[in-house]
């Protein structure tokens, strides 16, 4: 399987254990005896073993929500055998109780964050060691008496610390916001579940339930995250978290350049010269194609006229790719191939613009290769099942 | 149950169970059987580079019938091999199908060293240099363009700059008006110090993008979603397209900073390009300059660009020869969906074939 990495598991001997496993599982659960119904998802989630980055993050999610519904199914079987009424409040409660959080839509949210996708709690979580290894010297100097440099150096702490109580407060502010998402989810779904305790409209099946409860959890969370209370709170949330980033890079600049080491304002400043570079050579490779070409400026209505950037341009062999694109998680090359500059294959142009473009653009090729696709940037987390 | 919201028996339950265990025992199976899913299936070849962006022409099975090239521009987030997924997913292969030369810019995976790359040098320099090597290498003045998502407000932009060199226009997915009410992106970048922002992170991470694309309904698309995947697990086939589908996903370039830094400011807070005043390096954007004809395809069920913001185009566009097609589907479905399949690429075809002349 393509997703698989390393020794794959006999997946096909291991369905057929699982299979049998199940039988005697299923069984045990028709004569009443006590088994946790979620117990086949884990042993799925087992078997499968470790997979490859997209299949080990949809098993861990199945897995994730094959264990909230199973576990639903089973609570929801055990109380109605027991002869509870299933009315809207005992389900809505019933459902409560299996999501296991009171604050559902902070657990949704995290889970978005778990693969392939990183969050602004992520990323100050991924802060915070840094600032918390810091924070004892900044707390040991601003006990000293604060004069000159030792005044400015104190100032600066100050404001570090400062910048992580708001990044704190901004968090909890958001946080707020989506508990009230997800009460509001859990009334809207009791709502909806009276609506449907009528004879045609009942619902038939515990998924039915289940994303009866998404419908309503989603309605709340959209009416909530486009209130003007949360628009505030999720922009102070990012703003704080961006201010504590900057003053803490600023603090390792200056503590870099006291090392002598390049500091991100020194790369940021030949970043800026590339850049300028590589306009200049556009306008310039523009204007030398204007002059060989022997024409004006070209204007946007068609007729010449200065432009401010040429296109930096080049011709490119004729590699035929391969049809597979490569991700940049697969980080695989482009194929090389002969080269054969572009302007050799322009077709026969019968206007005069057209002609002038193929002139321009033959003074400006020159046959590369192209550039390998970036390397793969750090393949996702590893599953968290095989972890 | 005789009465309530539920009409389920102990039994019943049990006996839904048990399909979802049949249906776990099976996937096990079909996990040794998902075959590869890698993604893009049109062999192509690359006619130019500027920096990390490449321009690629897809090879059909025949010559191409149509002269005029269509150029795909796509966004800067997620990968453009949406439009030419697997076989039977690709809008590319149904237009090449139809005669159509088909090329593609691939903006690639910007790095450090690319975080000051503006719209600018996106548009008037990557863009705008790919124009030129197919208006030459065609021999014609002007290219046809079809714009995806961002992909759309960029090649609305291009038009509106240099509207002598887009013969005609498609924007498909196309954000215009940044501020409908139902917009949820934009209701939560209004209030973010976007300068900070950049100036502290550099380049976007393409893995934060995808946080927020999928805190747009978390239940939905992080729950739900997966839970629904139950329902394959018997199908290696099935199984084999989801995969694929999650490779798209969570394959997101980083966002070059000064160019993200623009678009969230000018587009999402500013909302210039429908209100005015919108300048991409020397060049100021009046929509009203995009004279040429127009085909603008939204989706009716599109959450991260809501039709209405789309459909703002036709009372700023200029050109008189306005076209709207509108997509009984999502954000994603209109590209790969059986629907769209059948729908979009022939819309297309016949709206470029009747004004060819």
């Amino acid at each position: 399987m393509a997703a698989g990495g390393g020794d794959m598991p006999d997946l096909m001997g291991m369905g057929e254990q699982y299979w049998k496993a199940w039988t005697e599982f299923a069984q045990g659960a028709m004569q009443g005896r006590s088994i946790d119904w979620r117990d086949p998802v884990q042993a799925f989630s087992r078997a499968a073993g470790p997979l490859g980055e997209e299949a080990g993050h949809a098993v861990d999610a199945l897995v994730e929500q094959g264990q909230r519904y199973l576990g639903f199914l089973q609570s929801a079987a055990s109380r109605m055998g027991a002869g509870q009424a299933m009315n809207p409040p005992n389900l809505a409660e019933l459902w409560k109780q299996n999501l296991g959080a009171d604050n559902a839509l902070v657990d949704a949210i995290r889970a978005v964050s778990a693969e392939g996708a990183r969050g602004f709690e992520q990323m100050a979580d991924e802060l915070r060691p840094m600032f918390e290894q810091a924070r004892g010297e900044w707390m040991k100097s601003l006990s000293s008496p604060a004069f000159g440099f030792s005044r400015e150096q104190q100032e600066r702490f100050q404001a570090l610390l400062r910048a992580q109580s708001e990044v704190e407060q901004a968090q909890a502010a958001y946080h707020a916001l989506l508990a009230k998402a997800s009460r509001r989810g859990m009334e809207y779904f009791e709502e909806r579940l009276v609506d449907r305790a009528e004879p045609g409209r009942q619902l038939e099946s515990a998924r039915a339930v289940y994303d009866l409860w998404v419908d309503a959890a989603e309605q709340a969370y959209a009416e909530v995250a486009m209130s003007p209370e949360f628009r505030s709170a999720y922009g102070e949330m990012v703003n704080a978290q961006m201010r504590l980033k900057s003053r803490m890079q600023d603090e390792i600049n200056r503590q870099a350049g006291q090392f002598g080491l390049p500091t991100r304002s020194e790369l940021d400043g030949t970043h800026e010269k590339i850049r300028d570079l590589r306009r200049e050579v556009r306008a310039l490779k523009q204007r030398l194609a204007d002059v060989e070409a022997g024409r004006g400026p070209v204007t946007s209505e068609g007729v010449p006229s200065p432009r401010r950037s040429a296109p930096e341009a080049s011709a490119m062999p004729r590699a035929r790719a391969s049809s597979a694109e490569p991700s940049k998680r697969a980080g695989a090359a482009v194929t090389k191939a002969a080269a054969r500059p572009v302007a050799s294959s322009a077709g026969k142009s019968k206007s005069a613009t057209a002609r002038s473009a193929r002139r321009q653009r033959a003074t400006l090729v020159d046959a590369t290769d192209v550039a390998p696709k970036r390397a793969k940037k750090g393949s996702r987390k590893s599953s968290k099942r095989g972890a | 149950m005789m009465f309530g919201p539920i009409k389920i028996t102990p039994e019943k339950l049990i006996e839904e169970a048990l399909r979802v265990q049949q249906k776990l025992g099976a996937g096990l199976k079909s996990l040794g059987e998902v075959g590869n899913y890698d993604v893009g299936c049109t062999p192509k070849e690359a006619i130019a580079k500027d920096g990390k962006a490449v321009l690629y022409r897809f090879l059909g099975e025949s010559k191409p019938t149509e002269k005029t090239p269509l150029l795909i521009s796509y966004a800067l987030v997620n990968r453009p091999y949406m439009v030419d997924l697997q076989e039977d997913r690709s809008i590319v292969r149904s237009l090449l199908a139809a005669g159509h030369d088909v090329y593609l810019v691939d903006w690639g995976y910007p790095d450090a060293s690319d975080r000051l790359m503006d719209l600018d040098d996106y548009l008037n320099g990557v863009l705008d240099g790919f124009v030129d090597q197919l208006r030459a290498r065609c021999g014609v003045d002007a290219v046809n363009l079809l714009g995806v998502c961002q992909g759309g407000a960029f090649a609305l932009c291009y038009a509106a700059m240099h509207p002598h060199k887009v013969r005609n226009l498609i924007t498909m997915v196309t954000p215009v008006d940044f501020q409908t009410p139902d917009n949820m992106l934009s209701h939560w970048c209004r209030d973010l110090d976007v300068d900070q922002f950049v100036d502290a992170v550099g380049n976007v991470p393409g893995d934060l993008m995808n946080w927020c694309y999928l805190t747009l309904k978390p239940y939905r698309l992080n729950g739900q979603k997966y839970l629904g995947l139950i329902d394959m697990l018997d199908s290696p086939a099935e199984l084999t397209n989801f995969l694929r589908m999650e490779r798209w996903i969570f394959d997101s370039p980083d966002q070059a900073g000064a160019a993200f830094r623009q678009f969230i400011r000018d587009f999402y807070q500013h909302n210039k390009l429908i209100e005015g005043g919108l300048r991409i390096g020397d060049h100021e954007v009046d929509l009203g300059r995009v004279t040429m004809p127009v085909l603008n395809i939204f989706a009716e069920q599109d959450h991260l660009v809501p039709p209405a913001a789309s459909r703002a185009l036709r009372d700023v566009v200029g050109s008189k020869d306005y076209t709207e097609v509108s997509f009984k589907g999502g954000h994603i479905g209109i590209y790969v969906s059986g629907r769209a399949q059948r729908e979009v690429p022939p819309a297309i075809d016949q709206w470029l074939k009747k004004r060819r002349s």
